[in-house]
């Protein structure tokens, strides 16, 4: 694929770009790339390298994304590029996202490609996924609007690193997102992401309570790390108090990766433990994820406590509401189509 | 803006930020990124004096090195503590450009 010329930067002094598309701000130099290694300053304007490439293109259940109230049971196209804009330690998929481009074997695809593969696989949604589709925003801005078309949903899975600049571009064409919330220290977030925890939940805030973008959040529990229940309640708090009850919370496993091989997999306990408190403290959807637990990922009416949606792993077991009123008659969030 | 590597590192060149630079422009010398160093450091050499130096020029200011120096040796330019205000000069001039 041909590099496009990216939006979201602004020309500086000597031939220099500043990127504007994450609170990073990279000031990239002619022949540079920013720190998310896709995005390139050739001749003094910004360019987009990883338009159209792709790492590898999967069908996964949108379980897995993961999205529990959002198409339940639905296959979803999932696909990323190499690179991220985010530093993390821990990464969990780092031969992908710390990949600079010429080192992945690379598939390419035009928008309505992707689109087609989506029809012909039978996925009723496109995940953008797997590193953080925050830098191909504009590949993925295009794919949606093929997508939309032709009433495909789109989806973003991002750390929702990115300038309100940025995002308000692109979400109007998203349907929901996942964001990781990786801790609730700026401490860890600098230390071990080179990233910030403000610009993360301003984004978190700003998609539940200024769009209309089904959101759930992740937080990946990592011992010794953001496993504190202190700070876990804090987190809860926060999710309570900025966007309520109903955004879906998930807990999820750990395995050692990357630059932390030397910290060991999350017990399951604390991930009980995590949804217990998170549920005790009034969030009504919680799970766990990377844990085989039938209970953890069940989704149940908090009026009468029915199991609604029994999940085992990603998969769908058993499910006890087709539209969005439980037998009770309490409303339950779940988009259906 | 840049960011400079300031006294802290001299003695220690622990080299984790050259790692993680995207654009590699921590250097030692102004042609190598830190393996001189580290080639001492393996061979039991003193690197008594020595340290680490971001190329101003090169630098995108994305920050990656700063969290990741065990030291603390590591500042944006704006932000390098008073006492350490001759690093933004002495990285500056060791690329050869004239500090602000």
């Amino acid at each position: 694929m041909v590099d496009v010329l990216a939006k979201w930067w602004e020309p500086l002094e000597r031939g220099k770009v500043l990127c504007t598309l994450c609170p990073r701000y990279c000031r990239i130099g002619d022949g540079q790339n920013g720190f998310c290694f896709v995005r390139k300053n050739q001749g003094g304007k910004l360019y987009q390298t990883a338009y159209g490439t792709s790492t590898g293109f999967a069908i996964d259940p949108i379980e897995k994304k993961p999205l529990n109230h959002f198409l339940p049971g639905t296959p979803v196209l999932s696909f990323g590029t190499a690179g991220c804009n985010l530093g993390c330690r821990f990464c969990q998929n780092w031969d992908i996202s710390k990949a600079r481009l010429d080192e992945t074997r690379s598939l390419t695809a035009t928008p309505e490609e992707v689109v087609r593969m989506a029809i012909e696989r039978h996925c009723p949604s496109i995940a953008y996924t797997y590193n953080d589709p925050t830098i191909w925003a504009e590949w993925v801005m295009d794919i949606a609007t093929v997508a939309r078309e032709v009433g495909i949903k789109n989806v973003m899975v991002t750390a929702g690193y990115i300038t309100p600049q940025a995002r308000e571009e692109i979400y109007p064409l998203i349907d929901a997102a996942n964001v990781d919330l990786k801790a609730f220290t700026e401490t860890f977030y600098h230390k071990l992401t080179f990233s910030h925890l403000t610009d993360v939940l301003d984004t978190i805030s700003w998609l539940v309570n200024d769009t209309d973008v089904w959101t759930e959040i992740t937080n990946l529990i990592i011992p010794g790390h953001n496993d504190g229940m202190d700070e876990i309640a804090q987190m809860v708090d926060w999710i309570l108090k900025t966007v309520g009850d109903e955004v879906p919370l998930h807990f999820t496993a750990f395995h050692p990766d990357f630059k932390m091989m030397d910290t060991p997999p999350t017990p399951h306990e604390t991930l009980r433990k995590a949804r217990t408190l998170a549920m005790e403290k009034g969030i009504k959807y919680v799970y766990v994820g990377n844990v085989f637990d039938t209970e953890g990922q069940t989704t149940y009416c908090p009026q009468c406590h029915r199991s609604l949606i029994v999940r085992n792993w990603h998969r769908i077991v058993s499910r006890g509401i087709h539209d969005e009123t439980c037998e009770c008659g309490e409303r339950i969030p779940i988009i259906w189509n | 803006m840049t960011y400079i590597i300031a006294e802290p590192c001299v003695g220690v060149c622990d080299t984790a930020c050259v790692e993680v630079c995207p654009v590699d422009c921590i250097h030692f010398t102004q042609d190598d990124m830190g393996e001189e160093v580290k080639k001492k450091i393996e061979a039991g050499e003193s690197i008594e004096g020595l340290q680490l130096y971001i190329n101003p020029e090169e630098c995108i200011d994305c920050g990656a090195c700063e969290p990741e120096c065990p030291v603390e040796a590591i500042f944006e330019e704006s932000e390098v503590p008073e006492e350490w205000h001759k690093y933004i000069a002495i990285n500056y001039e060791h690329f050869g450009l004239t500090p602000p």
